[in-house]
């Protein structure tokens, strides 16, 4: 693969790789040094992609490592504080702040594997693949991470009802 | 709730791509593109690091010692999940069947609790009552019972819930520490959720001592995100009042562990080091490495990159050891004083857990006996270079 296919085929996955950096990191400036890091990866062990077309999942494999390898260097940030710390920047205004601190109360790994399935179209196996994990294990956390969700969205739903109630 | 509608929102809270990290790409890749023209070896930009701090050591109440119940065995144990295999002396460190509680048509039951005198285990069962099917899929290769996406819509409505972040020790609020973990499984009993915890209390600077130490998780009667409160002045997240299950735990093992401190300093080629403590559990082997990086490396470094990472010409952080030698530190590996390596495979849980510009950590398996001589040393294709190696013992 030359610069020219690497540089045309990574661009094309750019939301995919800020959105796996960012559910695992939650931090911008780190997605931005760890998608520095793993392409640069990527470009040295490009010997070792066989067939272009499993480009996407090669990629997303090396960027997940490079974030782990980031979340061993730190100490795991508590979420909360993290949400406190940001609204003194940017209040909340949005329907999903509630599911968004569910959101972040899930572990690095529950995120990265809720949004390689439902946003990025992962099969089991290809996240099992990515993550180096058992597919049982993607399964187990899919479980736990959309339950965790769900529940927050209900709970949000009912809430968005009772404020009704209350101003009728 | 619709899988679209579920998708949607999931989408919504990701947040647009930021131009920092478009501009990280673009100039990553014109630097590929240039690397490729030129013929040149394309230098890595340092991602930051963070320095580690240490939590306050948090005093535990001597009380009277906890009454022996009967045990239930777990089809796999607390150390076999979480660690991959099973101390020679796990089975003796665990206490059994600790608290029992019912919300509703739940039962829930702390099943397994052992302290080596740095990491908590716990492994906590939550079961359905009212279900008649196990959970999970037993899977051919460990025979442990994997939950499937399918049991998520039976859960959807259990009136029981538990958070990861948060456990409570004499009523001290812990975050959830690095380097800790954990698994959900099925069992063979009808409606039944085991989870399996590993607590690295240590990195918390929490330590615990006594026969009769308080804990207690958030994983009773499930309670709102609004149940978090926080302490206006420390901080702390306070004791919930409701929707936990507190037990007792003897921590008297912390007495057994054995601490050495080797301090003995080797000078690398970039780097000074040396182990200023290795915690001898009877689950694990602990390793704290303290490192320095040399200041003519440093130099050297920040002379071919600057003096720091900057986007958009604002700095973002100075540059430190890590950025230099960092790799090479994090893959240091314990080998004999020939060189050959101690353990044939880490199980993709041993080795070094996480790294400061001035401090890494490692954990190795328990041995029933130790070589006479350790060394933490850089292992390349050609073995171990011994001239950088670090004594452990």
């Amino acid at each position: 693969m030359n610069a020219a296919t690497f540089q045309e085929e990574a661009l094309k996955l750019e939301r995919l790789l800020y959105r796996i950096s960012y559910s695992m990191l939650s931090n911008n400036e780190d997605c931005a040094d760890a998608v520095q890091e793993a392409l640069t990866k990527a470009w040295q062990g490009r010997d070792s992609l066989r067939n272009q077309r499993s480009f996407r999942v090669w990629l997303t494999k090396i960027l997940v490592n490079t974030c782990n390898d980031m979340l061993r260097k730190r100490k795991k940030r508590n979420w909360l504080l993290l949400q406190e710390d940001t609204i003194l920047v940017s209040p909340p205004e949005t329907e999903d702040n509630g599911m968004e601190q569910a959101l972040g109360g899930l572990s690095p790994e529950h995120r990265a594997v809720i949004v390689l399935h439902y946003l990025e179209g992962y099969k089991v196996r290809e996240i099992a693949q990515i993550l180096s994990i058992p597919s049982g294990t993607v399964k187990t956390r899919l479980l736990y991470a959309r339950t965790s969700l769900q529940k927050r969205m209900r709970q949000d739903k009912r809430e968005e009802g009772g404020n009704k109630h209350e101003k009728a | 709730m619709k899988k679209r509608e579920f998708v949607e929102r999931l989408d919504a809270m990701i947040p647009q791509t930021p131009p920092c990290f478009h501009h990280a790409l673009l100039q990553t890749l014109e630097e590929i593109a240039a690397e490729e023209k030129e013929g040149e070896e394309i230098i890595m930009t340092p991602v930051r690091k963070k320095s580690y701090t240490l939590a306050i050591v948090l005093a535990v109440v001597l009380l009277l010692a906890a009454v022996a119940t009967a045990a239930t065995l777990l089809r796999h144990n607390v150390f076999e999940v979480t660690m991959g295999d099973v101390p020679s002396k796990g089975g003796e460190m665990i206490q059994y069947d600790l608290a029992e509680e019912t919300v509703g048509n739940f039962e829930i039951k702390i099943r397994e609790a052992a302290y080596d005198g740095m990491s908590l285990y716990i492994a906590y069962s939550i079961r359905d009552l009212t279900a008649e099917e196990p959970m999970g899929v037993a899977e051919a290769e460990d025979g442990i019972r994997y939950l499937s996406v399918e049991d998520a819509e039976k859960m959807a409505d259990w009136n029981v819930g538990w958070w990861w972040d948060n456990i409570w020790i004499d009523g001290e609020a812990i975050d959830m520490p690095s380097m800790s973990g954990g698994e959900e499984t099925g069992s063979d009993t009808p409606g039944e959720l085991l989870s399996y915890q590993q607590y690295r209390l240590d990195q918390e600077g929490v330590f615990l001592t006594g026969d009769r130490v308080e804990i207690a998780l958030p994983i009773g009667e499930r309670q709102t995100i609004d149940a978090i409160v926080r302490d206006p002045e420390s901080g702390q997240v306070l004791l919930p009042e409701k929707g936990m299950v507190t037990f007792y735990l003897d921590c008297s093992s912390r007495d057994e562990v054995v601490t050495a401190t080797p301090n003995e300093v080797t000078h690398g080629e970039q780097w000074d080091a040396q182990v200023s403590s290795v915690v001898y559990s009877p689950i694990q082997m602990y390793i704290t490495l303290d490192w320095n990086v040399h200041e003519d490396a440093m130099e050297a470094y920040i002379a071919e990159n600057g003096d720091g990472y900057y986007i958009d010409g604002e700095k973002m952080w100075d540059y430190n050891g890590l950025d230099v030698c960092g790799g090479v530190i994090m893959s240091l590996e314990l080998v004999k004083k020939d060189g050959t390596p101690v353990f044939a495979s880490m199980r993709g849980y041993y080795g070094c857990g996480g790294c400061g510009p001035e401090e890494a950590w490692f954990t190795f398996p328990y041995l029933e006996e130790y070589p006479d001589e350790m060394f933490l040393a850089p292992v390349g294709e050609n073995g171990a270079d011994m001239t950088q190696a670090i004594r452990v013992r």
